[in-house]
């Protein structure tokens, strides 16, 4: 089975860059990928999903902004034990603002809210367990 | 000599008769459609004519071959074998324009690891080989100078007896290593192009690890082929190192075995690996980048060698600055070939 894979829809409204990152921190919350290891370089990422060097530099520098990674020149993106932060308020606003139009997406596709509440609770649970891990 | 020719004539058109049910599902005479087109009176009106079109070509070939080989021209079945080539284009061509009427949109999905690529141990040695091996023909060669005939021996036939000669000068055989060792360095150029800048389309379940199994197999084969160029530098030493032939029977062997093994597969190891549950995941070359379905032309891919669409292997990206690298060693050989006979009247 490959390891740490992630996949991107280049037709998908959000943009490849924010896709890229997104499946990546995905990945850094749920423990799939540990301190100290090293991600594929920017070329090699950017060669395998046939996209400009650009969309995974820029994915790459957001979760470098986050903590997440390590960029150093001639080193790549390398993992790093990231400090939890406590969210601000306007942060923990901003998060729910997306949260509730996610949620309305999902009703709008005609997800019921006892299902909603089962995929919510099933991936906070799958992180605290990873988090205790 | 004309059974040769007739040999690789009936191989080529064999070759080219097969070549769309080699390719993936998706991808039918170099054009995005349905994975189901395949199987529609369209798809098979266009596989059809094409396949009667390479039938007469191939035909046709045989025919002339035969006539050339009677007429004493036996060097024109190289000519021909050309010609049966670009008339073989022609055909792939006029199928490729009736299947863009059908074209369809390419899957957005992509998918890749995030894993650090890793090289594999003992690959710098494995392809330093070949260029010891030009070394010690070098060597060899000059210690034994005196003893290879003159005319030497630059031609040999399938059972490894000498069948063409030249005046024996330095330059010649000096022309001669220089041609292997650029034939050498293009087939490193390929490995290390297919290592480190080619992607693999499909990273995941039974696809990706078929894929994967196809890459390593060419790579095999490719590295077999520079081993089969360093090991022709020890011919002109053959009445000398018999072993020598049979060190390029051995890795020739490696590159047919291989090849045929590639062709059982199909590209990408689509054919060994349908998985029909799983996503379809695109070669990320855009329809429009492909001239005349054949030639691959991206500044936005940064791959420089990508998998063909039509046939068995992979390509070059021109838009890349590496693929006129490759070409100017392709040009050197042409060159180097074509200077031998006057390299050997320079003394």
């Amino acid at each position: 089975m490959t390891k740490n894979l992630i996949r991107v829809d280049l037709s998908s409204p959000t943009p490849a860059y924010r896709q890229i990152a997104d499946a990546i921190r995905t990945q850094l919350v749920n423990r799939a990928l540990k301190p100290g290891q090293q991600l594929a370089t920017v070329r090699q990422l950017a060669m395998d999903l046939a996209v400009h060097h650009n969309t995974v530099a820029e994915a790459y520098r957001t979760l470098a902004e986050e903590g997440w990674l390590d960029l150093r020149r001639g080193r790549g993106a390398i993992v790093v034990a990231r400090a939890t932060p406590s969210a601000s308020a306007k942060e923990r606003g901003a998060l729910r603002q997306r949260l509730r139009g996610l949620v309305a997406e999902m009703r709008t596709a005609g997800v019921s809210l006892a299902n909603i509440r089962a995929e919510f609770d099933a991936i906070a649970g799958q992180n605290s367990d990873e988090e205790e891990k | 000599m004309p059974i040769v020719w007739i040999a690789i004539a009936l191989l080529v058109g064999a070759l080219q008769y097969a070549m769309p049910q080699l390719t993936r599902r998706d991808i039918f005479f170099s054009v995005t459609v349905t994975p189901e087109f395949r199987d529609t009176r369209p798809a098979r009106k266009i596989l059809a004519e094409y396949r009667r079109g390479i039938a007469i070509v191939t035909m046709f070939t045989l025919l002339l071959v035969a006539v050339a080989s009677h007429a004493g021209m036996e060097l024109a079945g190289a000519g021909l074998l050309m010609l049966e080539l670009l008339a073989d284009g022609a055909c792939f061509i006029v199928a490729h324009r009736k299947t863009l009427a059908h074209a369809s949109a390419p899957s957005s999905a992509r998918e890749a690891s995030l894993q650090a690529q890793t090289t594999m141990p003992g690959l710098a040695a494995l392809l330093v080989g070949p260029y010891l091996m030009l070394i010690c023909a070098a060597l060899l060669t000059r210690a034994h100078w005196s003893e290879i005939p003159d005319p030497m021996p630059v031609h040999w036939d399938i059972a490894g007896n000498p069948n063409g000669w030249m005046p024996k000068t330095w330059l010649l055989y000096v022309g001669m290593t220089a041609g292997e060792l650029v034939l050498c360095l293009m087939l490193t150029f390929a490995i290390v192009g297919m290592l480190y800048f080619s992607r693999q389309i499909a990273a995941s379940g039974a696809r990706g690890r078929e894929e994967r199994r196809f890459r390593w197999i060419g790579i095999a084969a490719l590295l077999a082929g520079s081993y089969l160029a360093a090991a022709l530098a020890f011919l002109p030493l053959s009445p000398r190192a018999t072993f020598s032939f049979g060190g390029v029977t051995f890795f020739l062997a490696i590159m047919i075995v291989g090849s045929l093994e590639l062709l059982r597969r199909g590209q990408g190891g689509t054919r060994v690996a349908p998985a029909a549950d799983e996503p379809i995941i695109a070669d990320g070359t855009p329809d429009a980048c492909w001239k005349w379905g054949a030639i691959y032309y991206n500044p936005d891919d940064p791959a420089l060698i990508v998998e063909k669409r039509f046939g068995i292997g992979w390509t070059l990206n021109f838009a890349h600055r590496g693929a006129w690298i490759f070409m100017g060693l392709i040009a050197a050989s042409v060159v180097l070939s074509l200077s031998l006979p006057l390299l050997a009247r320079l003394h």
